[in-house]
């Protein structure tokens, strides 16, 4: 055999016997992985058996896979905290076997720890904080040592010249830590505590002769500008023991148990965003026989949705786990939704306006999923209260939800006859251009001349033939030139009569719009023109609302109008009718997301290029090709750059027209009132200013990037004191 | 679930010009009819990739009655839509049952198969499916009778399904189905 063949099957066996090496490694890895993310789940026998079992496999396989066995605890005691005793438990139990594993994972975790603070994310760091102070009950941390620790937090909460928001998270860090190590640390004692702790206490006595580390010195990132921090937090408690007629009492609203529990529920509803896992790990959660848990879920459930200012998990989430829940447990939590719906329908009279939208929403999306069923006939007292009232304003936008999601005659059919007033009218349209005795419309026979072109399936130009039978007002600029001003009767006969034949469906309208856009630009050239294309659009469908929000999206998508233009209409006069009506703002929001997902969209753009020019010229730099692509690539960047600069100015621009007419408006109520003597917090003022507020809270990402111009600008001293505070309570989220 | 490989072969249609099965096996009836289907494996790996990318659902089991906007409603509240295609029955052009839903972002149709799917509307549990992009001529029905396959081999009673039990959508009902000539169904590519 030739040496060199010979060279040929040894190296063959011996790549054969890495490949063979490398796979088992993965496959003893991924075992170790699973085995240790999945103790403390349901199991035959008991958690503590299960530890010493699994403390015992890994000491064994410490030897080969120390640095893997490690980071995989690491990520558990991140990502797993609902079972951070579990894993504390654990590593006591190796630390006692290895001690330098203990060592190299106290080490690991201050490192993680730094690097997420440094990468804002603030939460998991605290999460750390708590799993190192439930070392000190495993005997793995010294508590001289995570005192220092708590030390340096307070130090750095002390700091001068940081935000609040800075010396809150830390201090909370430590108060979030303490139930678990309050316990040693002061001797102090919650009797309920003891006794929760009395178990896990006389487990790990066993582990009390193992050696301690120090904690390695820690000290906080300093402050940056860079630094964004978790936004401070509104306690949300809706039940008390009161509501709660049997079973296991609630813990009161602010003691240690509540905390924890909710704590411990919540993250569930952050690590589990599948609906059927979320709910089965809710309904399954450890501790339920302690706590009346239905009520506690509920709870916890409402406390995600009515976060603010975003909610802690998509918000179409919570509809659909809530519905998940019902069917796992359809003899109670039903009940105890139906008890928490009714106590936040009692108070909607105080419900932030945000809230309150969520809270529609969720209801009405709820309602369509058990045929409308609800306990009306209790809330038949809304319809006895002032329509401005909260209650009445409540039923009907849920109403206008559930017409969307059903149809007007299913409504009309559930609900009580006492419920009419409250009924949105039947969503049909309301069309200028008809037959009627009188006759007198000025415009109906070129109406009907268009509509029989529509039918015949007419050209743009036979279209426009007939709509210039209209005399368009003619207006006289300083140079003495004629020119076509905006001709609101053109407008409104051309968009209603094709409208109006377009109403079958959403496809048929956009058919439409479609089959018109040259026109529909030509007729709505200016902001003015386009306004009264609003208009139109809103008296053809007043009764449809979904119908106008859908149009108008469509109309900004397809630049038949402009931002501004549907800002300004927003304000308008002809609007006031319908100022506080929830879909105005469902159409406003609407628009700002769009510009913002543009401006995203274009700075991501815009990051991808710069980035894939960088690597091109941090890479071979020889030949004409490259240098094609190099300037290619140049003028690209350019360009990106320009329209993402427009993008981001016209954004800046919407807020700023937005907060104006709200200034305007508000103020023009506030000194009328006061003329004339009378209170100006009436119903609309106190829906309106609290639009206002929405603006700040749904996008306060945003906003925050413009406080400066805000401050010169708008916000100045002599504003308003009313809309100051609006302004000055925004600011101080993050300040 | 037996029939699942031809439910995956099913999403592969689009390439096809005539595409001559139904979208979703449920009833074991439907997945023999699809037994013949024959794809060749070069197609599958293009398919799979464009379903991997796309934005749009199929959703099925609907009411004949759930309309367009009660649709556009309900998911709208995953992410914004960019077009739906109501199924239409293809001899009387009425909707039979399915939709294709195209969101604008693909993030957002997943949390509608997430979150929406297997919920109700209309009181029906409606179902959905990544879908690899729809494609003109898939909007009608292939049954015999011009509505969906599935619903030729209903053994039971389904009242959201039978056209005598139409909803009374008001008088306007007759005039509209006058306008369809003027602005058809056809959908238009996004301007």
């Amino acid at each position: 055999m030739s040496s060199r063949k010979r060279y040929a099957e040894e190296e063959a066996e011996r790549s054969s016997k890495r490949r063979k090496a490398t796979s088992d490694q993965a496959e003893i890895e991924a075992r170790l992985e699973s085995l240790i993310t999945r103790v403390g789940e349901k199991s035959t026998s008991s958690l503590e058996s299960n530890l010493e079992g699994l403390a015992g496999v890994l000491e064994a396989d410490l030897s080969n896979y120390k640095h893997k066995i490690l980071e995989i605890l690491c990520i558990c005691a991140i990502e797993l905290p609902e079972k951070v005793t579990v894993y504390t438990t654990l590593v006591g139990l190796l630390n006692t076997k290895n001690y330098s594993a203990g060592e190299e994972l106290v080490d690991m975790l201050i490192k993680q720890m730094r690097d997420y603070m440094k990468h804002n994310e603030w939460e998991k760091s605290q999460r750390i904080v708590r799993f190192l102070s439930d070392l000190i009950n495993c005997h793995v941390v010294e508590l001289s040592s995570l005192l220092v620790l708590y030390q340096s937090f307070l130090d750095a909460s002390n700091e001068e010249g940081v935000p609040q928001v800075r010396a809150d998270f830390f201090v909370y860090a430590v108060l979030s830590s303490l139930p678990w190590s309050g316990e040693e640390l002061s001797e102090s004692k919650g009797p309920d505590l003891d006794k929760l702790l009395d178990r896990i206490d006389k487990y790990i006595s066993l582990l009390s002769n193992a050696l301690q580390h120090a904690l390695p010195p820690f000290t906080p990132p300093p402050h940056t500008d860079e630094c964004v921090y978790p936004i401070p937090r509104v306690v949300f408690r809706l039940f008390d023991a009161t509501d709660i007629p049997e079973g296991p009492a609630l813990p009161g609203s602010n003691t240690i148990n509540r905390y924890l529990v909710e704590d411990c529920l919540s993250r569930i509803l952050q690590v589990y965003l599948d609906r059927k896992d979320c709910a089965a790990q809710l309904v399954g959660f450890h501790a339920k026989n302690r706590f009346p848990y239905h009520y506690m879920i509920i709870e916890v459930v409402f406390s995600s949705l009515f976060n603010l200012p975003d909610p802690a998990n998509l918000e179409v989430f919570h509809a659909s786990l809530l519905l998940e829940l019902c069917k796992l447990q359809p003899g109670f939590l039903p009940q105890v939704l139906a008890q928490a719906t009714e106590m936040l329908y009692e108070r909607v009279e105080h419900m932030n306006l945000t809230c309150m939208e969520r809270f529609i929403r969720w209801f009405s999306h709820h309602l369509s999923n058990f045929q409308f069923r609800w306990s009306w006939d209790e809330w038949i007292d809304c319809t006895e209260k002032e329509p401005e009232d909260a209650k009445p304003v409540f039923i009907h936008e849920v109403l206008q939800k559930c017409l969307r999601l059903s149809y007007h005659q299913r409504l009309v059919e559930t609900l009580p006859d006492k419920f009419e007033p409250l009924i949105p009218k039947e969503p049909t349209p309301v069309f200028r251009y008809i037959d009627e005795e009188t006759n007198q419309i000025p415009a109906l026979p070129i109406s009907r001349k268009l509509i029989e072109a529509f039918k015949a399936k007419a050209t743009m130009e036979q279209v426009e033939e007939i709509l210039n039978q209209i005399p368009g007002p003619k207006k006289e600029d300083n140079s003495g030139e004629v020119e076509e001003a905006a001709n609101p009767l053109k407008i409104d006969v051309f968009v209603q009569s094709l409208l109006f034949l377009g109403q079958k469906s959403f496809s048929h309208t956009f058919s439409a719009l479609a089959k018109f856009h040259p026109l529909l630009k030509k007729l709505g050239n200016t902001e003015e023109s386009q306004i009264f294309m609003l208009r139109t659009i809103r008296d053809l469908w007043q009764n449809h609302q979904q119908m106008i929000c859908v149009i108008i999206d469509k109309l900004i998508r397809t630049t038949i109008v402009s931002c501004p233009a549907v800002i300004n209409w927003i304000f308008s006069e002809h609007m006031r009718v319908h100022f506080t009506e929830g879909f105005v703002w469902e159409i406003l929001h609407g628009v700002l997301r769009k510009m913002n997902m543009e401006v995203t969209q274009l700075q991501k753009e815009l990051e991808d290029v710069k980035h894939k020019k960088s690597d091109e010229e941090d890479g071979e730099t020889s030949g004409e090709e490259y240098a094609v692509s190099n300037t290619a690539s140049e003028s690209q960047v350019e360009k990106l750059q320009e329209s993402y600069e427009a993008a981001q100015s016209e954004q800046k621009n919407l807020f700023l027209i937005i907060l104006q007419r709200f200034i305007i408006l508000l103020t023009e109520h506030i000194v009328s009132c006061e003329s004339k003597g009378t209170s100006f917090q009436t119903p609309w003022y106190n829906l309106s200013i609290q639009r206002l507020e929405q603006i700040f809270t749904l996008h306060h990402k945003q906003v925050s990037k413009y406080t400066g111009t805000l401050e010169n600008l708008l916000f100045s001293s002599d504003t308003d004191q009313n809309l100051l505070q609006v302004y000055h309570r925004f600011c101080s989220l993050r300040a | 679930m037996p029939f699942q490989v031809y439910r995956r072969r099913n999403a592969i249609t689009p390439v096809m010009k005539q595409p001559f099965v139904e979208h979703i096996a449920i009833d074991s009836t439907e997945a023999c009819l699809l037994l013949p289907v024959v794809i060749s494996a070069g197609n599958m790996t293009e398919q799979e990739k464009r379903l991997r990318l796309s934005s749009t659902l199929y959703i099925g089991n609907l009411s004949f009655f759930t309309t367009e906007e009660q649709i556009h409603e309900l998911f709208s509240k995953c992410g914004d839509i960019k077009r739906i295609i109501m199924g239409l029955d293809k001899v009387k052009k009425t909707p039979c049952g399915f939709c294709f839903l195209e969101f604008y972002r693909r993030e957002d149709a997943k949390h509608a198969l997430m979150y929406i799917s297997g919920t109700r509307l209309d009181d029906r549990i409606i179902r959905g499916d990544w879908d690899a992009g729809f494609v003109e001529g898939r909007q009608y029905g292939r049954g015999r009778s011009g509505g969906q396959v599935r619903d030729e081999y209903r053994a039971e009673y389904d009242g959201g399904r039978r056209e005598d039990m139409a909803r009374q959508l008001s008088n306007n009902c007759s005039k509209s189905n006058r306008m369809i000539d003027a602005f058809d169904m056809t959908p238009e590519n996004d301007l």
